[in-house]
């Protein structure tokens, strides 16, 4: 073999050498870095981070609006015109007795029956056009709104409201508050007191913690590819305030994003929620037929609107999701409404 | 370096990125439960499921997309006498991705429409481009296969630029990315299987008639002189090298770079014969496509990346270094 074939082999050698130990070094890493603490829940969060955000915002109404982008909404002012972007957020206008004040909604509002009237606005992407022609006095849009739609927005609104309803029900029912602080009167004020009862008395009635530790739940939102809801997604939040931790608990993307079918395999999830109304695929029933979800026919549905969607009913599905989680109700019951 | 150690490297260079793909996964079952799963020894059910029905046919289907992309990019450069000439740059591969999209609209489910339709629809859509872009070369006289490539370039953007539109409409941004950026992750054995009989057919046929490739890469001209049917081989050679990619599209979406790079680094270390080219690009596509599905899987768990990310990670630096060393002589 001559002098520059030796080297070569020598070189391509020592590469193979490297990248064999860089893989390992990679693998035991990883192996480090997926056995994330999150699966071990800590169930009594959500009623911290609800008093974290109520010591935050203080409880003396509209001056806790988060307005630090947008032109601050005058006390006295009480929106007439308003636009909202959101199904969940036009249930909770309609819940506070301001329906109809509604101008305009996005297409997929469809509850209330009152607010199917409204011009329906386009919201992904953001129609500015519709907006403009409804001639809004207040928009009232969701902090995960696209940031380039929220500039369309920002240019061509008078007053804009952003609010969590998204992410957490202890966010969701402040900003109930915050809502009804901005449309004004006892009815919007009596509504959203009511609502905040309610969601506490659920609370204290939820014992989230399990004899056998907190059950796995996965919750889909696709078969192919597969993705999941992790951390900041409302499913996430209904979960923990039922002492389950979330299979997809270290996602990387906001709210839900692809997920590893081995990661899904190494956690056995004892529940699997679907927001799909897809059903399982049968090649997926053969390969995961060892998971405790599918072994033990624990596969619920999720796709109810009012599960998924941040507004007033989200605390029917909580009831719900409890039920079922507790098996004092079949896994179907998540998927019917009221 | 001599002919038989070149061809052990390269046999060492699959077996190892087969291994390794094997033993990567961001669920921490390692190189020694992947070997009890696969002997029958695991205690744990889990490893087993991990091991047979997730990593292996993920594995098994890599190897094959990463062959079929390389060998059909051996034709096409052949076809055209132009190291540039891959699937996807000659808008075949994008033509694929538009019967997948149509298929996926006509079956009115995005996810998952029957692999054989998804195929089928694969396959006409890269025949119907290749088609047109064949048909410039008819009409350019001078310098045909630039003309192809150019031709190629617009005609591809264009189909992209619908199947990419037609994606977004079925509002689910998910699927647009599997079937734009490629994805292995739902990989089952019947699609190991369908995909396996189309490289093994087409690719035995190719290397059959591999010396027909070797008088076209001399001009038509020669080749007619030679003894070669230069329209049955054109059609031949073209039909194969679009069956090989519209097949590995139907199972994985778009993954860019190795049927480009793959002959580039083929030809370096087995010279430019296609009875050695051939089987030699379609083992170093196999390997590194693997081995891109290892990283794609593992890097950023747990959502992982995409593979076409992976591919063009890899394949383009490699690409880079083989021009610049072509550059300084």
């Amino acid at each position: 073999m001559s002098r520059v074939g030796r080297t070569t082999l020598l070189v391509v050698a020592g590469m193979l050498v490297v990248f064999v130990f860089a893989t390992y070094a990679m693998l035991s890493t990883l192996d480090r870095q997926f056995r994330p603490e999150c699966l071990d829940v800590v169930a009594d969060a959500p009623r911290a981070k609800f008093a974290h955000i109520a010591e935050e915002a203080g409880e003396d109404g509209i001056a806790t609006i988060r307005y630090d982008l947008f032109p601050t909404l005058p006390v006295t002012m009480r929106p007439q015109r308003i636009v909202s972007t959101l199904p969940g957020i036009t249930e909770m206008v309609a819940h506070l007795g301001a329906a109809d004040r509604l101008v305009g909604v996005s297409p997929w509002c469809d509850m209330p029956a009152g607010a199917v009237n409204p011009a329906r606005i386009t919201v992904q992407p953001f129609d500015p056009e519709a907006m403009l022609a409804a001639k809004p006095d207040l928009v009232i849009i969701d902090r995960r709104l696209h940031r380039r739609d929220l500039a369309v927005i920002r240019k061509r609104a008078p007053y804009v409201l952003m609010l969590e309803t998204s992410r957490s029900l202890p966010e969701l029912v402040h900003s109930m508050k915050l809502l009804a602080d901005v449309l004004g009167g006892a009815q919007a004020q009596a509504a959203a007191a009511a609502f905040r009862t309610r969601y506490e008395g659920l609370l204290a009635g939820i014992d989230p913690v399990w004899e056998d530790g907190p059950p796995r739940v996965l919750v889909l939102g696709g078969w192919d590819p597969l993705y999941a809801m992790g951390r900041g997604s409302l499913l996430d939040d209904l979960l923990r305030i039922c002492g389950c931790s979330n299979v997809a608990c270290d996602l990387r993307t906001d709210a839900s994003g692809p997920f590893s079918e081995e990661l899904i395999l190494a956690r056995r999830p004892a529940w699997i929620l679907v927001t799909s109304p897809e059903p399982m695929p049968a090649r997926l029933q053969a390969r995961w037929k060892n998971l405790p979800a599918v072994r033990d026919g624990q596969v619920a549905p999720a796709w109810a609107d009012d599960v998924v969607r941040g507004g007033p009913r989200i605390l029917d599905a909580l009831e719900r999701l409890h039920a079922v989680l507790r098996a004092s109700k079949p896994p179907a019951y998540l998927g019917a409404m009221k | 370096m001599s002919a038989p150690l070149r061809w052990i490297l390269t046999g060492a260079f699959v077996v190892i990125a087969t291994v390794l793909a094997l033993c990567l996964g961001p669920s921490g079952v390692g190189p020694g439960d992947v070997w009890d799963a696969l002997v029958g020894a695991a205690s744990e059910d889990v490893t087993v499921d991990i091991v047979r029905t997730v990593r292996m046919p993920r594995v098994f289907l890599g190897l094959l997309v990463g062959a079929a992309l390389s060998i059909s990019g051996v034709l096409f450069q052949a076809l055209l006498r132009n190291e540039l000439a891959e699937p996807y740059l000659l808008g075949v591969g994008p033509g694929a991705l538009l019967g997948v999209t149509v298929a996926a609209i006509w079956f009115g489910d995005a996810a998952m429409p029957p692999a054989l339709a998804r195929g089928v629809l694969a396959f006409v859509g890269a025949v119907g481009v290749a088609v047109i872009v064949f048909g410039f070369a008819r009409r350019a006289v001078r310098r045909p296969a630039v003309t192809v490539l150019l031709a190629g370039i617009a005609v591809g953007a264009t189909v992209h630029a619908i199947a990419s539109g037609l994606l977004y409409t079925l509002e689910d941004w998910h699927h647009v990315v599997r079937w734009l950026l490629g994805d292995l992750s739902l990989a089952d054995y019947q699609q190991v299987v369908i995909l396996g009989a189309v490289v093994a057919v087409a690719g035995t046929v190719a290397w059959l008639r591999a010396r027909d490739l070797d008088v076209l890469t001399l001009g038509e001209e020669t080749a007619w002189y030679a003894g070669v049917e230069v329209r049955r081989a054109l059609w031949l050679f073209g039909g194969l090298g679009c069956l090989l990619a519209a097949a590995a599209v139907a199972q994985c979406g778009l993954v860019g770079f190795v049927g480009l790079v793959v002959p580039h680094i083929g030809r370096r270390l087995f010279g430019s014969g296609h009875r050695t080219l051939i089987p030699a690009s379609a083992l170093l596509g196999a390997g590194l496509l693997v081995l891109a599905d290892g990283l794609a899987r593992t890097l950023h768990a747990p959502q992982g990346l995409p593979l076409a990310v992976v591919t063009a990670a890899l394949g383009a630096p490699v690409l880079a270094g083989l021009v610049l060393r072509r550059v300084g002589g």
